[in-house]
């Protein structure tokens, strides 16, 4: 495998890992920095339960959210004729793209050699996993009779029937799943010898334990890291596709149909752009207030940042590209639904939202052109937080906006989401939250071992001239 | 538990024994070929791969018994998780009944006075469904929505179920004992207390017969007929023209030109079904032959279904529109002494409704049954001079005697006998008098001054609640009863089930008071014993459900000293009272299904407003849904407005009927009481009246919100000379589809040519929009009715919806949009409405059908497109991808949760012990054994009746012959009043929808989409007069 390594190209690598590790650090003081969040249950203050509690609090909201849903019905949504489908797609898309940033991450990003994503990929997956765990209910709950919500897996049954594979939905439940599925086997291998250096530094015998079960029996042998390097390697190679067919599948969900706004051959790209968008937004708004909290400056630097802010400006202006492309389509293609469609895009009932979507999306990562900007945490996260809404405002665009006014003008109709949508909505916010903060405490956010790793290779540069630098496998820990 | 390891099949063996096969042998595996044991075994055996009983060992059996005796144990258990419900088996089954068919029966219903004949069947006893009478001259077995909701008030819970005196529970033995003593002592006594009968119209001889018998022997009794919607106008139109009251009734299948004054006899006036019909027959076009299309000219106040469907409209104030009658007349030679000379009719209107009248070709004029006395008898006295009378066109119907000669009374003095505690024994048979009569009459109030009163009612009402007895009157198909119609059709009203509730019919309670013991049937018999002398002539009355009794054919002649009156004066804001045009004048209040019908202009439910013009609804500054103030001699009424594209400017039309107070459940909290501002119970409009606007707004439950199609070729419409021009009227979408932009191989039908391929035809050249498919088809599907809230949120169900959209006739493609359009456009007289009856396309390429995720819905070998109601999950995906948005979804129970379906029984210490849902086991009466009721979180459409289909097959199949043109008949095509809808086999090519297929004139809707629809829609034609045309 080194020997693979060696033939990579070098220009590959960033130029310095130096801006992404900062301090003087040594590997004992990386396992304290990082390992002490998790063994130092005292290191949490106020601040974490405040958050706890205020996630737990909407956790409450969804329960009683989905037990009225489950209960009454459909109904109890906003959803009607012709709008059959509101706050349940838009937020299941939502959500599914808030989570491409965490495997973007860790696995494109690791296949490239990315050095940088070694502090961030951790939590990045957490993230993916809560947010798909919030996306994921929504496609059950949003069916009429969410008890047979199972008939949409194929598996062997007495009445004989296969799910229906020419439907985009069952293309959803194979691509989110499967997603779902990687990603979790992706987090927990990454996870193990993390696992094990607590492992060993836990000092509580229970606790240690639970630690031993976790870290599957790593001793951090040259056969471990050798196999552990391989199944990494090729569980970021399974993951890498998913980051581009997860979102093109559940951009089928429209491209496939016949409703004008939907069925544009554009979507699939400019899904995965806008995931992406959406995802890195995520991450940064978690980054920054927690990079403070637990003093991590000196491992989420403001390099990384930086770095992050500019996938976001890139993958916005895709996003924005698309928004014109659409614009451009409908007059370009002379079909007058999709002329309707612009039309009432921008002058129909709901065009402030149109015009807000520009604005999130299309404006607000403008600023990002400024390295001043990308260096102003507060305008980082304040950008962040109107491309998490641009990106809401996205999906409802497509979503409710296509359909509220079709074909016939005598089926025309408005949606107006109920306080359930809401509950909904905040609800799995609330859930995410919770889910994260538990994360935070109960699990090493930041990799611990590849920081190390990180710190091998600073020196290396340090040691040695540029010219014969060699590129350390990643986690090589040999 | 030992399985047996098979016996190794000896290949050699197999091998030999192949090569010694000859011919056409087939085997089942290797082991039969090798014949071995096992397969002889199994061969043998009933059941193979059967566990014996030998084969469980004593633990196994031991477990087996333990849990079958479990689970016996828990249908005990039931009553704990579900109700216990009883069922009685027949024990002696019914003549002539055979489980699963259903058993049909000829009776009649009325609405307006008119009696309609219909079909009702009943499924295992229950009646479901009615039809039209086909043998029924005013049917011609056709329906309306009133006989259609008629199934749903036989089943509604909130019925008074017994007897009350003042409030508490009685018993008729009591409450007849006081109605004969109170009766022999009125009729004891002379000059005293006086004796009252307050009824709506009598239409039935037996009751008629009852009345006289009730008052004759008392000369202080009075009776007084009065519906607040009745038919006063046309009665006194026939008294000023004819000198005797009566009716008319109009023969209009051979007129050429029909010219009507406000008299919308396609849809609300008596005898609409026949009329429409009639009317229609003249406009199924057939090819480009338009020679026989007659031609129709609309003046009217409120806009009426009839002026949609109109040549030309002109829609005016009352005052107009009785100084164009006026002048008409006087042009032609009849005598009238005020001729207005009013700038706003306009002359060439007169001119060529002048030129019409006097061309010598069959013409017949219309007046309305809301338009004056005056209009009425000047059309009977045009009628005359155009020999519209002489050719037949126009019958009239006078009453020679009155029945009630000398005891009649007018409203306005039964009030003051009221008022001034006059009457002692008060019968108030039907009808809600405390709630429809003019306020300032103070009946509602005086109601309780009668010394003993009784309110024999199906729904206790305003009027119940005055009246010292209620007593249950019975629905129509729980009674025997009859029926004659002014034309002389004389049909049998005959139950089908016996009363649901402790009820008497009208005629049973009248009979029980003057000591008759006979049963309605008898009664009944009795009545038509003149007609009927033997048993034979009676049952085959019985299975024909009509008549026909040969009525004085005398044509009369209009008096010589014609006077009509001076002509009226408007001033102010003209307020136009009409009933509503689904709960009627209220009597339908606690109807779900006429409740939740769109009203066929505006596609209200629920609720009333005042419709405006769009220009009106700027001047006072209103929009949809604010309300208004309207003030009229010294009362106010306040209500929402609703801008009504075409509706005259300066008026405004109130529906009566809203505003109930003592009404069921499904009524409660609906609309409007229009009450207050009207002062005459005999007038449709009233001049002078100040409309402003008031605070406050009411959200309408609209099921259509957009007007315009947007410049969409969404229904095809053309002059009749554009169409003989141009007779393929291609318009955007067909150049678009033509082009051929599927990249699909077309042409490749993928239904087999042995099958029939069904498909559906509506002709929208006869399609009125009258909305009888809708009900018909909610009757006939189970379709549940989901109340205001769910409508306003865009969730009604109906299967089949009526799409209306308004166009400017000048500029024919310009559609116009009443949101944002220039008002006068919207106010011209040049306003077309369009009709287009919408339910599932049955595409032969579907879009709902490859992104259902579990294949709920799919397309059948015969071409329907199908829903699995069991198999759907509810995604709804289905229904985003159906570009005509016909697919309804539950969702929430609706079926279930209906409002009807929730009548609370009380706990009553000792007689209830726990509440009960009444209503929702009495509810599921009404549905039809033969189609899946819904449950929530599933999506369902029309189906083409699919089970009318399966019948039909069984049918066909068991006489072993093919399946005959026309022998099936979905729900609308059958309500259907102009035979618009037609449904068949497309497939073979002279069947009639296979014929209308072929036709120029049918198209697809959205065809680029290249769905492939099996509903096809044939184009509107226009026949307007080239004169007014240019002009």
């Amino acid at each position: 495998m080194a020997a693979v390594e060696k033939e990579e190209p070098v220009a590959l690598l960033p130029s310095s890992n130096k801006e992404f590790l900062l301090g003087n650090h040594s590997y004992k003081s990386i396992d304290e920095l990082l390992g002490n969040i998790v063994l130092d249950q005292t290191s949490h203050g106020k601040v974490w339960f405040k958050w706890l509690g205020f996630g737990f609090l909407f956790v409450n909201v969804l329960v009683a959210s989905i037990a009225w849903l489950v209960y009454q019905g459909i109904g109890v949504w906003g959803n009607n004729q012709p709008v059959s489908w509101g706050f349940d797609i838009i937020n299941f898309v939502w959500w599914i793209g808030i989570g491409h940033a965490g495997t973007l991450i860790s696995a494109i990003l690791l296949l490239l050699r990315q050095n940088w994503r070694n502090s961030i990929n951790r939590f990045a997956e957490a993230m993916t996993l809560f947010a798909v765990m919030c996306a994921g209910m929504y496609p059950l709950l949003h069916t009429g009779r969410p008890w047979v919500a199972y008939w949409l897996f194929p598996y062997p049954n007495v009445l004989g029937m296969w799910p229906q594979f020419r439907s985009p939905l069952i293309w959803d439940v194979f691509a989110v799943s499967t997603y779902f599925t990687i990603s979790i086997v992706f987090w927990f291998v990454g996870l193990i010898p993390d696992f094990a250096t607590m492992r060993d530094r836990t000092v509580q015998p229970a606790v240690k334990k639970i630690w031993g079960l976790l870290a599957m029996g790593w001793r951090g042998s040259v056969k471990h890291w050798h196999r552990y390097e391989a199944a990494y390697l090729i569980l970021a190679g399974l993951s890498t596709p998913l980051v581009l067919s997860v979102h093109s599948i559940v951009s089928f969900d429209f491209a496939v149909s016949i409703v004008p706004g939907w069925n544009v051959t554009l979507f699939p790209p400019y899904f995965v752009a806008g995931a992406v968008f959406a995802g890195f937004a995520m991450v940064i708004t978690f980054a920054i207030p927690i990079r403070k909290l637990y003093h991590l400056e000196e491992v989420i630097t403001m390099k990384h940042l930086d770095w992050m802010a500019k996938i976001m400006l890139a993958t916005g202006t895709i996003v924005a590209y698309g928004y014109l492309c659409e614009v451009f389509y409908a007059f370009y293609s002379g079909s007058r639904w999709e002329q309707y469609l612009i039309h009432n895009r921008m002058g129909g009932p709901y065009s402030v939202l149109y015009w807000s979507l520009w604005i999130c999306n299309g404006l607000a990562p403008l600023f990002l052109w400024s390295p001043k900007v990308r260096k102003n945490l507060v305008a980082l996260m304040i950008i962040s937080q109107f491309v998490s809404v641009g990106m809401w405002l996205e999906r409802f665009v497509i979503i409710p906006m296509s359909l509220h006014r079709d074909y016939l003008p005598s089926s025309w109709g408005m949606y107006y989401p109920t306080v359930v949508d809401f509950g909904m909505f905040f609800g799995t916010i609330g859930f995410f939250i919770f889910m994260m903060f538990l994360f935070i405490r109960f699990l090493p956010m930041i990799n611990i071992f590849e920081i190390k790793d990180l710190l091998l290779k600073l020196r290396h540069e340090e040691h040695h001239s540029e010219a014969d630098a060699s590129p350390v496998a990643v986690g090589g820990g040999e | 538990m030992e399985t047996k390891t098979p016996e190794m099949i000896n290949l050699d063996t197999v091998r030999h024994k192949l090569e010694n096969k000859h011919g056409r042998e087939f085997w089942r595996s290797l082991d039969e070929v090798a014949e071995t044991e096992e397969f002889t075994a199994w061969v043998e055996d009933e059941f193979p791969n059967r566990s014996t009983i030998a084969e469980i060992d004593r633990r196994s059996l031991l477990k087996f018994m333990g849990a079958s005796l479990m689970f016996a144990g828990l249908g005990g258990c039931r009553s704990l998780f579900l109700p216990s419900e009883k069922i009685v088996p027949y024990v002696k089954m019914p003549e002539d009944m055979v489980p699963g068919t259903r058993m049909y029966f000829a009776t009649t219903t009325v609405h307006n006075g008119q009696p309609l004949g219909i079909v009702v069947s009943s499924d295992m006893g229950r009646p479901v469904k009615v039809e039209g009478n086909p043998l029924s001259k005013a049917s011609g077995g056709k329906t309306d929505y009133f006989a259609q909701a008629a199934m749903i008030d036989l089943y509604d819970p909130d019925r008074v179920a017994g007897v009350t005196k003042e409030g508490q529970l009685s018993t008729w033995d009591l409450c007849l004992k006081a109605m004969r003593d109170s009766y022999a002592e009125t009729a004891g006594r002379v000059g005293g207390v006086q004796f009252r009968i307050v009824t709506p119209t009598v239409t039935s001889p037996t009751l008629l017969a009852q009345l006289q018998r009730a008052l004759k022997p008392l000369p202080n009794a009075r009776i007084v007929e009065y519906e607040s919607a009745g038919r006063n106008s046309e009665m006194e139109g026939c008294r000023i023209a004819f000198g005797k009251p009566g009716t008319a009734s109009y023969n209009l299948s051979t007129a050429n030109v029909v010219v009507s004054f406000d008299g919308d006899f396609l849809f609300s006036m008596p005898d609409s079904v026949r009329m429409a019909g009639d009317f229609m027959s003249r406009r199924h076009v057939e090819g480009t032959n338009v020679s026989g299309m007659n031609r129709l000219y609309m003046v009217e106040t409120s806009p009426t279904v009839t002026g949609s469907m109109a040549d030309h409209r002109f829609t005016t104030d009352p005052a107009t529109l009785e100084a164009l009658v006026r002048k008409v007349a006087s042009n032609l030679g009849v005598q009238v002494l005020d001729v207005p000379e009013s700038s706003t009719v306009p002359a060439k209107w007169v001119d060529a409704i002048m030129e019409e009248l006097q061309s010598g070709t069959n013409v017949v004029v219309v007046p309305g049954q809301y338009a004056t006395p005056a209009v009425n008898a000047l059309c009977h006295a045009i009628n005359e001079k155009i020999g519209a009378v002489s050719k037949n066109l126009v019958q009239f119907h006078l009453q020679d005697i009155d029945p009630f000669e000398g005891q009649r009374q007018s409203l306005e003095d039964f009030a003051k006998d009221l008022n001034a505690g006059k009457v002692g024994l008060l019968f108030v048979l039907g009808g809600n008098p405390a709630y429809d009569t003019p306020l300032a009459l103070g009946i509602k109030d005086n109601l309780n001054k009668a010394i003993i009163s009784v309110h024999h009612t199906l729904w206790a009402n305003e009027t119940s609640e005055e009246c010292t007895w209620v007593t249950g009157d019975s629905h129509f198909l729980e009674s025997w009863g009859d029926q004659l119609s002014a034309s002389g059709e004389y049909g049998i009203v005959q139950p089908l089930i016996s009363p649901i509730r402790d009820t008497k019919s009208q005629i049973e309670f009248l009979a029980s008071i003057l000591n008759d013991p006979s049963s309605g049937h008898d009664l009944v018999r009795a009545t038509a014993k003149t007609h009927l002398p033997d048993d034979n002539s009676w049952k085959e009355w019985l299975a024909k459900g009509v008549m026909q009794i040969p009525v004085t054919a005398a044509t009369p002649s209009v008096v010589s000293d014609l006077n009509v009156g001076p002509s009226p004066k408007a001033s102010g804001t003209t307020v136009l009272f009409r009933p509503d045009p689904t709960v009627w004048d209220g009597r339908h209040a606690n109807n779900g299904w006429l409740q939740e019908l769109p009203k066929v202009l505006t596609t209200l439910t629920w609720d009333n407003a005042a419709l405006v013009s769009p220009s009106m609804a700027e001047r006072l500054g209103v929009r949809q849904g604010e309300h208004v103030q309207i003030e009229s001699g010294g009362s106010t009424i306040t209500m929402p407005a609703l801008m009504m594209v075409g509706h005259p400017d300066d008026c405004v039309t109130v529906h009566m009927g809203y505003g109930r107070k003592v009404v069921g459940n499904v009524g409660t909290n609906t609309g409007t009481d229009v009450g207050p501002i009207r002062k005459s119970a005999t007038d449709f409009h009233v001049f002078g009246a100040n409309v402003t606007r008031a605070a406050g707004s009411t959200r309408l439950a609209l099921t259509q919100t957009h007007n315009s199609m947007e410049g969409r070729d969404l229904i095809k419409f053309a002059s009749v000379a554009e169409f003989v021009q141009n007779p393929e009227l291609k318009g955007e979408s067909d150049t678009i589809a033509e082009e051929g932009k599927s990249l699909w191989p077309e042409n490749q039908t993928e239904f087999p040519s042995d099958a029939p391929q069904w498909g559906l035809s509506i002709d929208l050249n006869v399609c009125i929009g009258c909305h009888a498919c809708v009900t018909a088809c909610q009757a006939e599907n189970n379709i549940p009715v989901v109340g205001k809230d769910q409508v306003m949120k865009g969730r009604e169900m109906h299967w089949i919806r009526i799409d209306r959209y308004y166009r400017v006739a000048s500029t024919h493609s310009d559609p116009i949009d009443a949101d944002r359009t220039n008002k006068d456009v919207l106010d011209s007289n040049n306003i077309e409405t369009v009709f287009s009856p919408v339910a599932c396309m049955h595409c032969e390429k579907a879009p709902c059908e490859p992104v259902c995720p579990v294949a709920a819905t799919v397309h059948n070998h015969e071409g329907l497109n199908q829903m699995i109601y069991n198999r759907c999950v509810g995604t709804r995906y289905c229904s985003n991808n159906c570009p005509y948005k016909v697919r309804r979804f539950n969702y929430l129970n609706y079926t279930d949760n209906q409002a009807q379906f929730m009548e609370r029984t009380e706990i009553l210490n000792g007689v209830v012990s726990h509440e009960k849902t009444n209503g929702r086991s009495l509810l599921k009466m009404l549905n039809n054994s033969r189609v899946t009721v819904r449950g929530r979180g599933v999506m369902e459409k029309c189906t083409y009746c699919v089970h009318r289909i399966n019948q039909v097959r069984i049918e066909a199949k068991k006489q072993n012959r093919e399946i005959q043109d026309g022998e099936i008949i979905t729900a609308c095509a059958q309500a259907c009043p102009t035979g618009a809808i037609v449904f068949g086999n497309i497939q073979d090519k002279a069947s009639q929808v296979g014929k209308l297929k072929r036709d120029p004139r049918t198209y697809s809707l959205l065809p680029e989409l290249n769905t492939i629809n099996r509903t096809t829609y044939m184009a509107r034609l226009r026949n307007p007069n080239p004169k007014l045309e240019n002009a």
